[in-house]
């Protein structure tokens, strides 16, 4: 299992900045990079085995697809094929990996501006201490 | 004489662990009051009705969602339930690949859900969803405090045993009671061959190195994926675990069935076309194919959004279950009851059985008592199967499954999704060149373009 790294990087972002905070950042980057879609991607809070990404904020192609995004995360984590890597977005399982990064912004983007999304692999089971 | 004493010692820890095991997930036994009388039951694409038969007619509701199911009731439904293959914790078996460990009690939860899914699956492929065991009523009821009791015995003997210096307290359990032939078996040919299936098809998952798909064999093929005896698992590297065992058994019965395992939530249908057809076969043969997609329904927990798929996936005759848990406890969903999920327990240490003896006892591969659990405490890890006998099967499931997946235009985040053509027309990672420009932060994190805010422009 990997260790925990403890930093500033373990807090969500949105418990880092408040919403005002959030919403310039938004406009600001927005007015730089009108093409771009701001999105927020982080490990799941309980999260065991994949690491951590050393950055969370991207700027998105409206066009990216979801499973060319899915394929640049693959790369930085540097998985096996049979290990599972899942996005989530407001609870929800990303499967459809034709859909456009504009698309899911359009449908599940914060009241902030951003689109957070999470990514997970599975919980493994036991009952009992290993070994 | 010290590496006696410390297996010795190993040995009894793994006994406690096992009474502690019993006593810790204790079974209720009563069965017929945990079910509704007024709700339709399903088992795995079976419905059954619980009404006594002088309860009159079934109401409206009942008639109209139901018509097209078979209509069961309890008797029937507890035959089938413990007709399907259970399989669980063993102890004292021989020792797994890479390890000295005799009993996978307190780790093996979710390779064992595995199993009793692929067991399904190849109930299916030899037996078809119709058949149940002849027996399976005449099963005896899980008695906890017999179990518990005989196991604490067992292990105060081994105990004083050892204390006394002899060599290795006998442990073996009191032979079972023989398992009677069917009934009438010699006026039913069919009937004695099924169960010559069925007993080969549950010798397959002994708990030893010779079985194809015994623990043995799935902990060795593990280790080439990084996991070993002892460690917990999670269902989609036992979906990929699984899938090794089926291609790879070399067991003639096995070599017309393989496994597919989808790819980040997508099946790729002409992938399982391709498994379909059999490597050197011409067009006369064909393969069933065991198609496992491994999901994660939510974050913390599964998203209720997700309960009804769920059901309509478990109404299906070809779904081989859905193998998960609730937090950290593995099982083998099976069926529901309104909002309740209809499992199969792993969670109950059984002694090793040697299936290689020709007559072996079955009972202890069947469960009388289903359990059941609120579908909001199904954790969102989780992996789906599905039977698929044939290419023409397979293009009705792709059809009746993505209509389930989508049922309205809105819903566009289905929890996995079908895609015509191969995995490797849309790899987009073959091919890429590290030195390209393409992907900025591929493999070198230097790359990164970072602007004012710290964000990576893609």
């Amino acid at each position: 299992m990997a260790p925990f790294e403890k930093s500033m990087e373990m807090m969500p972002f949105k418990q880092r900045k408040c919403l005002a905070t959030r919403k310039d950042e938004v406009l600001s980057i927005r007015s730089k990079f009108p093409n771009k879609l701001p999105v927020i991607v982080e490990r799941y809070i309980r999260e065991r085995t994949l690491p951590l990404l050393d950055k969370t904020k991207f700027l998105v192609p409206f066009e990216l697809t979801l499973g060319q995004f899915l394929c640049l995360l693959r790369n930085k984590i540097a998985l096996e094929p049979s290990q599972t890597l899942f996005l989530l977005v407001a609870e929800r399982s990303m499967s459809c990996m034709s859909s456009s990064m504009g698309d899911i912004y359009s449908r599940f983007r914060d009241a902030d501006g951003f689109l957070y999304i999470t990514y997970a692999s599975q919980e493994v089971f036991g009952a009992g201490p290993c070994s | 004489m010290e590496n006696k004493g410390s297996d010795e010692v190993e040995k009894l820890k793994t006994k406690f662990m096992s009474v502690w095991h019993n006593v810790k997930y204790s079974w209720v036994l009563k069965f017929k009051t945990s079910f509704s009388r007024n709700s339709p039951v399903f088992l795995l694409g079976k419905c059954y009705h619980f009404k006594a038969e002088d309860d009159g007619c079934l109401t409206e509701a009942c008639c109209e969602a139901e018509e097209d199911f078979a209509m069961g009731n309890v008797d029937a439904f507890r035959k089938d339930f413990a007709s399907r293959v259970w399989l669980t914790y063993r102890e004292d078996f021989p020792p797994l690949p890479g390890s000295t460990l005799t009993s996978d009690c307190g780790w093996g939860c979710m390779l064992r859900a595995g199993q009793m899914m692929l067991a399904q699956a190849l109930v299916l492929h030899f037996l078809g969803r119709d058949w149940t065991w002849p027996e399976a009523l005449s099963l005896q009821p899980l008695d906890t405090e017999t179990r518990t009791t005989s196991a604490a015995k067992r292990l105060v003997a081994s105990l004083e045993a050892s204390l006394q210096g002899s060599p290795g307290s006998s442990d073996s359990e009191p032979s079972p009671a023989p398992h009677a032939p069917a009934q009438g078996s010699a006026e039913q040919p069919d009937a004695h061959l099924n169960e010559m299936y069925h007993c080969t098809l549950v010798s397959w998952f002994g708990d030893m190195s010779s079985a194809p798909l015994g623990l043995h064999r799935l902990v060795y093929l593990g280790l080439t994926m990084g996991k070993q005896a002892g460690d917990w698992y999670g269902p989609a590297v036992v979906a990929h675990i699984l899938k090794k065992a089926v291609k790879e058994a070399m067991d003639p019965g096995l070599a017309g069935i393989t496994a597919y395992v989808s790819q980040d939530c997508t099946v790729y249908s002409a992938d399982v076309v391709d498994c379909h057809r059999a490597p050197n076969e011409t067009s006369a043969g064909s393969r069933a194919v065991i198609i496992l997609i491994p999901v994660r329904l939510g974050g913390e927990k599964t998203n209720p959004e997700y309960f009804d798929f769920a059901k309509s996936i478990l109404s299906l005759e070809y779904c081989i279950g859905i193998i998960g848990g609730k937090p950290k406890q593995a099982c083998y969903f099976v069926g529901f009851q309104d909002d309740s999920l209809i499992y199969m327990d792993p969670h109950y240490c059984q002694s090793f059985v040697n299936v290689s003896t020709s007559d072996f006892p079955l009972q202890s591969y069947h469960c009388p008592s289903p359990k059941k659990m609120p579908f909001s405490k199904m954790d969102p890890s989780c992996t789906i199967g599905f039977y698929s006998r044939s290419i023409e099967d397979y293009e009705k499931i792709r059809e009746e499954l993505t209509k389930l997946l989508q049922p309205s235009a809105k819903e566009k985040y289905p929890a996995f999704t079908f895609v015509q053509g191969h995995s490797r027309d849309y790899d987009l990672s073959a091919g890429l060149n590290p030195e390209k420009q393409e992907w900025p932060f591929l493999r070198d994190a230097r790359r990164t373009v970072t602007t004012s805010g710290d964000f990576v422009l893609l």
